[in-house]
């Protein structure tokens, strides 16, 4: 915890320290990157894609640049919106329990996919499915900014979202129970579990803007969430504007959350751990948080995904399944040992 | 020209009007403590001055109409303690009081060396520089009230509102929160300081405002607004009065038969 200590008074070692970090994440980020070129959907490592091995040049090609490419950058990018939609919701909530799931978005954007499954958009395109989860997302956010747009407290805001989690979440079973066949109910149940094989650049392409987007919304909030961890009379008296800052966490966790589940399906954990992680390393300021929980999002994600890629032979193992399987326990035996840290 | 200067104003809340046609000028180098029953509006006062309620009348802060400044501008006149004295993350004492420099600085870019000296000298002035490595949520009440206010300081406005600063400490840590206070009016600021302890607004104010429900607000010196017959008609007690030492004090005592009027 000196790390932690020594940011927390702001000294010169605190900022070393997390220069230190970034530099350690983004050396991360750039491995990942590597590695998850070079391994390929069963997690065998090889430098063929390269040119190195008995792949025809023109194969080796379409694999790196329409396979693997796609797939490194859906993860990063998706894991480095998680993170910090994570630590933007904690700082707007004031609470280390929000997780970027909570204002609906995601819930709504896999509706919208399944809706796309359910009318065949899936097969006509293979841009279908997250046009689909950008066009639910998209529903869901215009209904909560409504709510958000009155000026009411950052609570029922939440309560917004929890019911429009409700809402698509029954929606969606509601699609599947009327699935006219179980193979499409199979599908839209393994698509909803979050994965980054068989993407094209295509819909790195297509996602990017949102989430670039919901990035720059989410890093103009830094000085509003300072203030805010005074409460919110001491941050509206410190000249921060309530209502403008509710507004631009909803609609940066929006984009980027609804976006990245447009494209990737349902991961969790990833915007709940990361910010709590890197509290603990870079200290709890929330614009402290914002740049270190999203490059933590990508190593987290990227990382999980060559991990997913290991454990897949036939089946392939869902990025999704992953984050939890390893994400919760993980989740809590943090937890756990910091309880003893805190109460000694 | 006055300070804080109250001209009018009238505030509604949950349907209830709870300050109604109120007017009052606080100088330089005044401490004003806003007395009343719990519900009589003095947190609504502070709040309502700071643009913070929806209200009626006008409010001049440094003869600048606070309504047709921008918050932030605001920001930088008057500073503001709540009364919750929560933080909500485990900030540095230094991180804390640094949030106060947050109307001066840039949207990006580190803290410029004025607002890093305006932080040290609000560390030194409410003594807190021995705290600064610390965390203030492994502070006591009375060195989290001192951090808080460091923290309103090192936005270095002529005008401090603060909402029950004494609430929850000792007597020793109370005494050094006014005479706190005391020192920066006599440096010529301006306090407003909202108080339930009445011994307190007697010993360390310059001038009392007693607020008793909508368009009953008295201000003067606080033996006249702190005067027996006058604490048995709002708040139903029987108090002690005297003085010490050149200062008023005031020991309330019981409750009257017949209660608050």
């Amino acid at each position: 915890m000196t790390v932690a200590a020594a940011s927390a008074s702001g000294s010169g070692e605190g900022v070393r320290g997390r220069a230190r970090l970034l530099g350690l994440l983004i050396v991360l980020i750039v491995t990942i990157g590597v590695l998850s070129l070079v391994t390929d959907a069963q997690g065998h490592p090889g430098l063929d894609v390269f040119g190195h091995g008995a792949l025809a040049p023109e194969l080796a090609r379409t694999i790196l640049l329409e396979v693997r490419l796609p797939r490194a950058c859906l993860a990063l990018l998706v894991g480095a919106s998680l993170g910090l939609a994570g630590a933007a919701l904690q700082g707007l909530t004031r609470n280390p329990l929000a997780e970027p799931g909570l204002i609906g978005t995601s819930t709504a954007a896999a509706f919208g996919a399944v809706l796309a499954f359910y009318f065949g958009l899936a097969g006509a395109s293979s841009l279908g499915l997250p046009l689909g989860g950008i066009a639910g997302a998209a529903l869901a956010l215009a209904l909560l900014m409504r709510v958000a747009g009155r000026d009411r407290p950052t609570a029922t805001l939440m309560l917004a979202g929890m019911a429009l989690n409700a809402l698509f979440g029954a929606l969606t079973a509601l699609a599947l129970n009327l699935a006219p066949n179980p193979f499409a109910v199979t599908e839209v149940v393994f698509w909803m579990m979050g994965s980054f094989a068989d993407r094209s650049l295509a819909h790195v392409v297509l996602v990017a803007p949102f989430l670039l987007a919901g990035a720059v919304l989410l890093a103009a909030t830094s000085r509003g969430l300072d203030a805010l961890s005074l409460g919110e009379e001491a941050a509206a008296s410190l000249g921060v504007s309530l209502p403008r800052l509710r507004l631009l966490v909803l609609a940066g966790c929006g984009l980027t959350v609804g976006a990245a589940t447009s494209v990737a399906g349902v991961i969790g954990f990833v915007g709940l751990v990361v910010p709590h992680i890197m509290r603990s390393l870079v200290g709890a300021r929330p614009s402290g948080l914002l740049l270190p929980s999203a490059l933590g999002g990508a190593v987290l994600l990227g990382g999980a995904d060559l991990l997913a890629r290991f454990f897949s032979g036939t089946t392939e193992l869902k990025v999704g399944v992953v984050t939890a399987v390893v994400g919760a326990p993980f989740f809590l035996w943090m937890l756990l040992s910091e309880r003893e840290s805190v109460s000694g | 020209m006055s300070a804080l200067s109250v001209e009018g104003l009238s505030v509604v809340r949950g349907g209830r009007p709870v300050l109604s046609g109120l007017d009052l000028a606080v100088g330089a180098g005044e401490v004003l403590a806003v007395v009343g029953p719990n519900g009589a509006g003095k947190t609504t006062l502070l709040q309502a001055a700071l643009r913070l309620l929806p209200r009626e009348g006008r409010v001049l802060v440094a003869g600048r109409d606070s309504a047709r400044l921008s918050r932030r501008d605001l920001a930088r006149l008057a500073a503001y303690v709540p009364q919750a004295k929560s933080v909500d993350w485990p900030l540095g004492v230094e991180e804390t009081v640094a949030l106060g420099r947050l109307p001066f600085r840039a949207l990006l870019g580190p803290p410029s060396t004025e607002d890093r000296q305006a932080v040290d000298r609000a560390l030194a002035r409410a003594a807190c520089t021995a705290l600064r490595g610390r965390r203030v949520t492994e502070l006591s009440g009375g060195e989290r009230t001192r951090v808080l206010l460091a923290r309103a300081l090192a936005s270095e406005t002529a005008l401090l509102l603060v909402d029950e600063p004494v609430s929850g400490l000792d007597p020793r840590h109370q005494l050094g929160v006014m005479e706190l206070l005391a020192d920066l009016a006599r440096e010529g600021r301006t306090v407003v300081c909202v108080l339930h302890d009445l011994a307190l607004a007697a010993r360390f104010a310059t001038r009392v405002l007693l607020l008793n429900g909508p368009g009953r607000a008295i201000v003067g010196a606080s033996e006249e607004v702190l005067a027996p017959e006058r604490l048995a008609a709002v708040y139903g007690i029987e108090a002690l009065s005297g003085s010490h030492e050149g200062s008023p004090f005031i020991l309330p005592w019981k409750r009257t038969a017949q209660g608050a009027q």
